[in-house]
């Protein structure tokens, strides 16, 4: 019964890190998610949990806007290199472009590649259409690519500057 | 599997609570020791399925929820439907007591006598029984077989002592066709019709408006 509800509050962990990319307040997501399902009455499940922190974050975001999820790189304009998917990157690189994508993209990629799940399942947890789901998914993996393309071209110390 | 989905795979599956937030949400669980009966193996357990389960649970109560809304409609429709009902079968009755009234009439009786008329008309399987105030307020003229409302009637043409109007006396048995509106009253423009009802019989007067 412990590892299942580790495991669950591990997956819930990651699927808000996803969101607001940021440990700490992934941590904060979880736990208030956990503490707000125990109190109601409702069977806990994975899909709960992660309709739960979505809930939590989007009402985080409303209140102010210490997170930010619409942050959108021009990446049109970024120059385009051979988006070869060989390409090694480093966990910096991935972490760096992963910052710059908007917390719906990565929320797409994330319960697209990490948890397996599929559009509809996507479209059912964010309340959007089939459609809608597998076009942000096509996009934000092509800018992830072109993220990490330009990532790749630069210096890695020069990325860590701009962050700064 | 692309390199793409890997990598998103590697990084995330890289990231985890700490042991020590790990058991500071579990400790908190613990407190919440009222609730802990609701979490349940099964549905934990099964990762893939367990996403849309929650919504499942979430449509099956939406569900519920249109269907008792449904059923909550219908029942308020059902008296509206009959109310419509009734208010169609009486016009479609008021409509033949006027094109009744408004046919040539051909008597099968004629006379002025109401108790022979009762006794002439005897092709009826019911008896004739004219109200006294009728007897009293009109002249009768004559007599025919009709139908109404899909059953033999009669008519007695009659008129008006005062104002010398004619007016149609209808008389059929009572029927569940005819009983909702057995005691009624209803003033058109051209014609105003009285109903009413003993144990066996429904009648119908139709008379001339005198405006």
């Amino acid at each position: 019964m412990s590892e299942i509800t580790d495991d669950l509050l591990q997956h819930g962990f990651r699927y808000a890190y996803s969101l607001c990319h940021q440990t700490a307040d992934a941590e904060d997501l979880v736990h208030d998610a956990w503490l707000k399902l125990l109190t109601s009455n409702k069977k806990v499940s994975k899909g709960l949990l992660f309709s739960s922190i979505r809930n939590l974050f989007i009402d985080q975001y409303r209140r102010s806007n210490l997170i930010n999820i619409d942050i959108d790189l021009q990446v049109n304009e970024l120059p385009m290199h051979d988006v070869n998917d060989e390409l090694l990157v480093s966990k910096d690189a991935l972490q760096h472009a992963l910052s710059l994508l908007r917390a719906s993209e990565r929320e797409v990629l994330f319960l697209h590649s990490v948890e397996g799940y599929t559009a509809s399942e996507i479209a059912k947890l964010t309340k959007s259409s089939r459609g809608t789901v597998l076009s942000s998914l096509f996009r934000s993996k092509r800018k992830l690519k072109k993220i990490l393309n330009n990532h790749e071209a630069k210096p890695l110390s020069a990325v860590s500057g701009e962050r700064s | 599997m692309s390199m793409m989905d890997l990598l998103l795979k590697d990084f995330y599956q890289e990231q985890s609570l700490s042991s020590e937030k790990l058991e500071s949400i579990k400790s908190s669980m613990l407190d919440e020791s009222k609730n802990k009966d609701t979490i349940h193996q099964s549905e934990v357990t099964n990762s893939r399925v367990a996403s849309p389960s929650s919504y499942q649970h979430n449509s099956r109560q939406n569900m519920r929820k249109g269907f008792f809304t449904l059923a909550f409609i219908l029942v308020m429709l059902i008296p509206l439907a009959l109310v419509i009902n009734t208010g169609k079968q009486k016009h479609r009755l008021i409509n033949e007591i006027v094109l009744n009234h408004q046919k040539p009439f051909i008597a099968d009786v004629v006379g002025s006598d109401f108790v022979k008329i009762q006794n002439d008309l005897s092709a009826v399987n019911f008896d004739i029984n004219v109200p006294v105030h009728i007897r009293g307020k009109y002249h009768l003229l004559g007599a025919r077989y009709c139908s109404l409302a899909n059953q033999l009637a009669i008519q007695l043409q009659l008129l008006d002592k005062k104002t010398q109007k004619k007016s149609s006396l209808f008389i059929t048995p009572l029927s569940e066709e005819v009983r909702p509106f057995s005691s009624s009253v209803n003033n058109g423009v051209n014609y105003a019709s009285h109903y009413w009802s003993n144990q066996s019989l429904f009648y119908a007067l139709l008379s001339e408006n005198t405006l």
